[in-house]
């Protein structure tokens, strides 16, 4: 940083210098491609952030994949319940590294008002979570927050230059 | 101040709210007598439970009823609603001969008319007969009945869960099930332990 000013014959050629972490997290952050796992409510909320009304591509997510292999957010938006927390477990291990979780809404995140014997209370019992959206169903505005949160994440994980996933302690 | 008068509202046509409960209530509305004439034999009494018509007939019987429910050309109730069970476990009056009620709902599409056949099963042997073989779309119902209860319909073709995974070991409705279940939720491997 700063090297241009140092360099006379760099000066005003429109470089700079800067680290090669903080280049990748910025094309990472930029450009995330959401697995939309999405099993209930929450899922149109998502729909609507997805929309031109609030138009998640101003911050650069709003390439649905449909594939794990292709995606590196998951977004977990509705119940799930014991026969699709197994699915929910393999597409998370099929997302390639380096991946991030959303938690959208009260269902996934605690289980919500569905204290009975098929719901998953919370899916961070199985896989990590890095960011929880509130609500039931929440607003876009609280999702597009979650991804900016997500994107925060992005920059302190290139501001350390490690991009694997801080280990989660199993309960 | 003018005298300004403010113009008469006008209500719109009278809307008849309850007209689609009148027609339910009618739908209802079934000649019983009738009934104990063709189904001779085939019922213990027929009653009227809030303000429906309720066959009351057990296992052997059941699938001769509706035998005769949906041929005769009278009766006619070519269209099965629904399958359902209760569970009395809970009632005040439990006895463990009636542990379950077996309701089948059958319709007639020609006469508007609806009937309920209820049938009691033991604790010891939740089984009756299946009605897929008058009515096909029984079969689906059927599953998800024992599914929910447990409550085994012999001679279906394919007796298995539908709703809940294969390797389920309670059946989830029954009364003395917890509403949170046995820990099965739990019961998952971390997605990093897996590897």
């Amino acid at each position: 940083m700063g090297l241009e000013q140092l360099i006379p014959s760099l000066a005003g050629e429109g470089f700079f210098t800067t680290q090669i972490n903080k280049v990748i997290g910025w094309a990472r952050k930029n450009s995330l491609w959401p697995y939309p796992f999405g099993t209930a409510c929450c899922a149109i909320e998502m729909m609507s952030t997805l929309n031109s009304r609030y138009d998640l591509s101003r911050f650069g997510a709003e390439v649905i994949r449909f594939s794990p292999r292709q995606s590196d957010l998951i977004i977990v938006s509705g119940r799930v319940t014991l026969k699709m927390m197994p699915v929910l477990s393999q597409i998370y291990a099929q997302v390639g590294e380096p991946k991030w979780v959303i938690s959208m809404g009260a269902c996934a995140s605690t289980g919500g008002v569905f204290n009975t014997y098929p719901q998953i209370q919370g899916v961070d019992q199985f896989i990590p979570v890095d960011v929880y959206v509130p609500g039931c169903p929440p607003r876009p505005e609280s999702l597009i927050d979650g991804v900016l949160k997500i994107q925060q994440i992005i920059d302190g994980q290139a501001e350390r230059g490690d991009f694997t996933r801080p280990t989660v302690e199993a309960n | 101040m003018s005298d300004n008068k403010t113009p008469e509202k006008k209500l719109p046509p009278t809307h008849d709210s309850h007209e689609l409960s009148r027609r339910v209530l009618e739908e209802d509305q079934v000649d019983q007598d009738q009934l104990r004439s063709k189904l001779s034999g085939r019922f213990s009494e027929i009653v009227t439970e809030f303000k429906q018509t309720v066959i009351c007939t057990d296992r052997d019987n059941v699938i001769g009823a509706l035998e005769i429910l949906r041929s005769d050309p009278e009766l006619d109730y070519k269209m099965i609603t629904d399958i359902t069970v209760v569970d009395n476990m809970r009632r005040t009056d439990f006895d463990p001969e009636r542990r379950f009620t077996v309701v089948h709902i059958v319709y007639s599409v020609t006469h508007k008319k609806r009937v309920r056949l209820e049938t009691n099963l033991s604790e010891g042997s939740p089984r009756i007969p299946t009605a897929s073989g008058v009515y096909k779309g029984a079969a689906w119902i059927e599953r998800e009945a024992y599914d929910m209860f447990g409550v085994e319909f012999e001679g279906h073709a394919d007796l298995r869960r539908v709703l809940m995974p294969d390797y389920y070991e309670h059946f989830v409705l029954r009364k003395d099930y917890p509403l949170t279940g046995r820990g099965e939720r739990d019961n998952f491997v971390r997605a990093e332990e897996v590897e």
